[in-house]
């Protein structure tokens, strides 16, 4: 894959093959607008045997969806790039605690009643598993 | 010996194994005021809210009997039917009000979590009665003080839980906390109201206990120190799927034969169906005790959180 056909933005490597699709949902939810978009589906990874990826044209993604994002894809890789160049290369890890972000999964839990920010623990890492601080109940994120 | 309790009590790990045993010595005083027949004067200018925003019997009346037995007095509200919650107003919002006139809040509330909620939007003491399917952290303090009363301890007994476990949310705290106490446990409901994971998850991780599992209660009741059972948490199901459970599992006579002769046969309460009318006539079956007690421990809890008790 070429990154040099992206003069300024954010590439999103290593996304294990089968969640860009998912990922690309959430990104759309972060006003993108109507910069070009480009997803890569099932690609060779040396890493992952087979990977997604994503390219966002003029639009570079924090530090928060960074985060985000490796709640579904632990070894994703963001690439920031200015002038046809990489500038910065991101491995995001995860903390051990995480607020907002996602909603419990929990249909009856009362952040998803009334609105109160999430707040997890994070049980595991490989694969995530997430704790709810209100209602306790533990979830992969997916 | 002072021991320093948090604020409010939500989830059953707010208190330690030394919390709760000192709470078992401040029931034992409270149970002894309420059989002399004692005026209660510890909480004398105090009033606790009962706000219950789903139906209950025992868990509000003992709250209610605790403070007024210590005291104190009650205000609140047990449907939000003639309240502002009526009109959408958040729970966050009812707690900044409502602690601003009152010393300490119970809250019983349909969504899991809420409790938790409340504890953080208000600046006195909330006392979680239940929140959903997920904790009643007072029932396990009343379910522990029921059983080291007849049994003078809780270490290396087999408690056997039994119903829905799924959604009956008093067994959730109490398998934590006899697990932290060292009792070993039991587990059996019919297929569809087992467990929750993450409890099950809870007690392997992090008290390296391994739960034995059945669909059946026959399969662990000759071992059993303790029988606990749960009735269908029908608000929880919908009504097909209450239907296909109710009647799924019933303690008879005839099963408590195999039962050992000095078992306690415990239940959160109310029943439905799960313990037949029959068993109330034998010496093992303890539920009525078991509610009873539920006032001393609310007295010694209540007390203890707004610091009065000496």
């Amino acid at each position: 894959m070429k990154t040099q056909m992206l003069e300024n933005g954010t590439v999103i490597d290593h996304l294990p093959a089968g969640t860009g699709l998912r990922c690309l949902d959430i990104l759309k939810k972060q006003n993108i607008g109507e910069e070009s978009i480009i997803i890569f589906i099932n690609v060779p990874s040396n890493v992952l045997g087979k990977k997604d990826m994503i390219k966002l044209q003029n639009f570079y993604i924090d530090e928060k969806m960074a985060t985000f994002l490796s709640l579904i894809a632990p070894h994703v890789t963001i690439n920031i790039i200015h002038e046809h160049t990489v500038t910065k290369k991101v491995k995001p890890t995860l903390p051990d605690t995480i607020e907002g972000l996602i909603p419990c999964i929990n249909s009856r839990c009362i952040t998803n009643t009334e609105g109160y920010m999430t707040e997890y623990d994070i049980k595991s890492k490989q694969p995530v598993v997430l704790k709810c601080r209100y209602c306790e109940f533990e979830f992969t994120p997916d | 010996m002072t021991i320093q309790f948090q604020k409010d009590l939500v989830n059953i790990n707010d208190l330690s194994n030394e919390h709760i045993e000192y709470l078992f010595k401040v029931a034992d005083k409270m149970k002894a005021t309420i059989e002399n027949k004692e005026k209660g004067v510890l909480c004398e200018g105090k009033i606790l809210a009962t706000l219950f925003y789903e139906p209950s019997t025992r868990t509000r009346f003992s709250f209610e009997s605790a403070m007024h037995r210590l005291g104190g007095s009650v205000i609140g509200f047990s449907s939000t039917e003639g309240t502002s919650v009526s009109k959408g107003e958040t729970l966050a919002d009812t707690i900044r009000t409502i602690a601003n006139y009152v010393d300490i809040i119970a809250i019983r509330h349909p969504n899991e979590g809420s409790a938790r909620v409340a504890s953080l939007y208000s600046k006195v003491p909330v006392i979680n009665a239940g929140d959903g399917g997920h904790q009643h952290p007072t029932q396990t303090l009343l379910d522990l003080y029921s059983i080291q009363l007849r049994k003078h301890q809780l270490k290396g007994l087999n408690v056997l839980l039994s119903g829905d476990l799924r959604f009956g949310r008093t067994t959730h705290s109490l398998s934590i906390a006899l697990a932290r106490f060292g009792a070993n446990l039991f587990f059996a409901s019919p297929p569809g109201l087992e467990m929750p994971d993450y409890i099950i998850h809870t007690l392997k991780e992090e008290y390296n206990l391994t739960p034995g599992i059945a669909n059946d209660i026959r399969e662990y009741i000759h071992v059993s120190d303790v029988i606990y059972m749960t009735r269908v948490q029908r608000e929880r199901l919908g009504e097909m799927e209450y239907l296909q459970y109710r009647g799924s599992y019933v303690l008879t006579n005839e099963l408590l034969k195999s039962a050992k002769p000095d078992a306690m046969i415990l239940h959160p309460l109310p029943r439905v169906d799960e313990i037949s009318k029959e068993v109330d006539d034998d010496p093992r079956a303890l539920y009525f005790e078991q509610a009873y007690n539920g006032v001393p421990m609310r007295m010694a809890l209540i007390a203890t959180l707004l610091g009065v008790e000496k």
